[in-house]
């Protein structure tokens, strides 16, 4: 499983999911909105104050904070 | 009329409200920002779809297992309805651009053992990108009837209600007994994912085909293709326009240029509506008066009925006006947007950018504001929201500035006023920010709170839908806040008239009203504010609501009817200027007045708010420890403002 996470890829980083680690609530709800392993994730960008960051998976762009992004290995 | 309810369920903004809406002919809000719909509703199909059934939409959950107060409304809703007990039936409504993720829900509802049947929207924006949905495989897939609605025409309506009737008499003699559905873990979570996956994948197929093949080239075209994947011209446009509106730079301009639009709108747009509606009332109730000026129930009617009425109705205008422009931002996609931006210096004061829209709203009300809180998954964002909403400036302090600024820049040009109101304006957005920062500090609860917006695409708002949305919204404020405000703004009345209604002189009357002999012994503590008994009585019935201040104040100065040559402001301003303390100095001083400004910026002398935020605390002992720290700060406040103020010699 690689170390990477998506809060600390370069900004035009796109691939699959390795896998979530994190606090359970958290995965809980990442996984209910599709992350999971082996999805494709596309990052977007940040907003204004550098945080949330932008992601699309499948058809959906979503804003995650930092703290949430880190939860998703890729 | 078949017996039992029929549920709406989905992901947030899949479709769920404006599929109700075709059912039931109703005009509910449909908004494009998830989680619009905070509480569920309940209506009867249209006559014209053949027999009714009872349909009910629900908040956007993602799954059954609730993470935010309006996911767990869903969750009680269908399973434990207190009328009505679990679901006959439960329509899945499920996005056809999300079928792997909202598909999930729907394996949820069916492992629960609810009847199910799944209704599929948006098959327009999957016809942009040339796609088309394989109906028959995917019921067949599934085990449930499948139907596609369009939710922009209502094309597949009266087929769903067929569909549902024949299910609901099907399934008539063995109902469904769902059980509360253990969460799952995450090998189950990944298995049923990819299960839909595979499924979504099997059953999108080209436009022009009669059928999507489902061969296992399609099903193994895995990550890479799902990146490449063609995209509709709304998705197209939805990207162009994040590019320029989610940009680190312009984005925030945007978003600033927005919002203040949206303010100066609200109050240039609205000041002319209420005065409007504040001169209808005042007319009706002096033309009432003038028939009899003697009878009590004239007085009853005109002083109390209609001015309470007037009361409740003056803000409309405002809240309308602030709803369509919430309306509209949250139809077109924005909202999302600029809940994500604020986000980040939102969550630096334990806040986060859910709380965005609430805070937002309660400029206008803080009754609607604490409603729309609901949407905050995070149990401690959300409380703090709740807490710090009374600090926002809502209109109903606007009359009170407007009288003490009048007061303070008596005869100089009218833009110092102005200034001086958008600085309290700002200095409430400060107070809330300090508030939240110390309150948080007593919260104590495990933080887990988690933000992961989904950002729907952009959608051009349509005007019949705004309007009809902020008039729903508005329209459950005067519901649920015009009773409270209605009742102690009568209940004020009655106590400054009575026992001693007989007298003629109104000014004795109110002396010795009930008010009176209430607020005079406790003069005292008005006394460090600046203020007397007089001052006492107006912010007392400011509890009935806020702008009642002014009122009482002109019933405390009596101001007598039919000094036509001055304005009612004129002459009560001129009364406050003539106004002695018991100590012989004026009562209304620079110092006196500016402790009042404080005093409403802080205090929350609001009852229907409190009532509502017991209800939106989930009990009264939060409601009312926030009813109490609130005014006692604002008085404390005031107190070190007006003493510290006459120390250094501004009186
Ligand atoms: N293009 C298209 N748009 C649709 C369709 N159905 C609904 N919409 C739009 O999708 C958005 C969301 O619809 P809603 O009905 O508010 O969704 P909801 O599921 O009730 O959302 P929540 O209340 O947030 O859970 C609105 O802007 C609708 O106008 C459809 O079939 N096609």
């Amino acid at each position: 499983m690689s170390s990477q996470n998506l809060a600390n890829v370069p900004a035009d980083f796109q691939g699959p999911i390795h896998g979530l680690s994190g606090d359970p609530i958290l995965l809980a709800r990442l996984r209910e909105l599709g992350f999971i392993r082996g999805e494709w994730v596309v990052l977007k960008g940040r907003v204004g104050f550098g945080d949330p960051i932008l992601v699309t998976i499948g058809n959906m762009t979503v804003a995650l904070r930092r703290r949430e992004a880190e939860c998703v290995l890729v | 009329m078949r017996s039992g309810v029929v549920a709406l369920v989905g992901s947030p903004n899949s479709g769920k409200t404006t599929l109700f809406n075709w059912l039931t002919g109703s005009r509910f809000k449909t908004v494009n920002y998830p989680g619009a719909t905070v509480e569920y509703s309940l209506g009867h199909s249209q006559e014209r779809f053949g027999d009714p059934v009872w349909v009910m939409d629900t908040p956007g959950t993602y799954s059954l297992n609730p993470k935010s107060p309006d996911e767990e409304v869903t969750r009680r809703a269908i399973f434990e309805h207190e009328a009505h007990g679990a679901a006959r039936l439960v329509v899945s409504v499920v996005d056809a651009t999300q079928l792997a993720r909202h598909l999930f829900l729907t394996r949820q509802l069916m492992e629960s053992g609810f009847h199910v049947i799944v209704a599929v929207t948006m098959s327009d924006l999957l016809a942009e990108r040339g796609e088309r949905l394989d109906i028959q495989r995917l019921e067949s897939d599934l085990g449930v009837p499948v139907l596609a609605v369009d939710g922009r025409l209502g094309g597949g309506v009266p087929e769903l209600l067929e569909r549902v009737r024949q299910r609901l008499d099907q399934t008539a003699s063995q109902p469904a007994q769902p059980k509360p559905l253990a969460p799952w873990d995450e090998t189950k979570i990944e298995e049923i994912f990819h299960l839909n996956s595979q499924l979504g994948r099997a059953v999108t197929g080209p436009l022009t085909t009669s059928g999507a093949d489902g061969s296992a080239s399609r099903s193994d075209q895995k990550a890479p293709g799902a990146a490449a994947r063609v995209r509709g011209v709304t998705q197209l446009w939805t990207e162009r326009l994040d590019r320029f509106l989610l940009h680190p730079v312009f984005g925030l301009v945007f978003f600033f240029l927005i919002m203040g639009t949206l303010f100066s709108g609200i109050f240039w747009a609205a000041a002319p509506l209420m005065d409007a509606v504040d001169q209808a009332f005042s007319f009706v109730g002096e033309s009432i008066l003038a028939t009899s000026p003697e009878s009590l129930w004239a007085q009853l009617l005109s002083n109390g009925v209609i001015a309470s009425l007037a009361a409740v109705l003056v803000f409309v205008p405002q809240i309308f006006i602030l709803f369509v422009g919430i309306a509209f931002l949250e139809d077109s996609g924005y909202l999302a947007r600029s809940a994500t931006l604020i986000d980040k210096p939102l969550s630096l004061l334990g806040l986060g950018g859910r709380s965005f829209v609430p805070l937002l709203s309660g400029y206008a009300c803080a009754v609607p504001a604490m409603m729309a809180a609901r949407t905050i998954n995070s149990p401690r964002e959300r409380w703090l929201t709740l807490f710090i909403i009374p600090l926002m400036s809502c209109s109903a302090r606007l009359p009170v500035y407007a009288l003490l600024l009048a007061f303070v820049f008596h005869g100089e040009s009218a833009w110092k006023g102005g200034v001086a109101l958008a600085a309290i304006y700002l200095a409430s957005l400060f107070v809330g920010a300090i508030a939240a920062v110390l309150v948080g500090r007593f919260v104590k609860t495990k933080d887990r709170s988690f933000f992961m917006l989904e950002l729907p695409v952009y959608r051009q708002p349509h005007f019949t839908h705004v309007l009809r949305q902020a008039w729903t919204r508005t329209s459950n404020y005067v519901k649920r806040a015009g009773p409270p405000i209605f009742a102690f703004a009568l209940l004020i009345w009655l106590a400054t008239t009575f026992p001693n209604y007989k007298m003629e002189d109104p000014t004795e009357r109110l002396n010795t009203s009930f008010a009176g002999q209430v607020a005079k012994p406790i003069e005292p503590l008005f006394e460090p504010m600046g203020g007397d008994w007089r001052t006492g009585i107006g912010l007392i019935s400011a509890f009935a609501a806020r702008e009642v201040f002014v009122s009482s104040l002109a019933i405390v100065f009596q101001i007598a009817e039919g000094e036509d040559d001055a304005t009612m402001q004129d002459t009560l301003l001129t009364k406050m200027r003539e106004a002695k303390a018991p100590n012989g100095y004026p009562l209304f001083t620079l110092a006196s007045v500016l402790g009042l400004i404080v005093f409403f910026m802080i205090a929350l002398q609001c009852l229907s708010t409190v009532i509502v935020a017991a209800r939106e605390f989930g009990g009264w002992r939060t409601a009312i420890v926030q009813l109490v720290v609130y005014n006692i700060v604002a008085y404390v406040l005031v107190v070190v403002l007006v003493q510290g103020l006459r120390a250094i010699g501004i009186a």
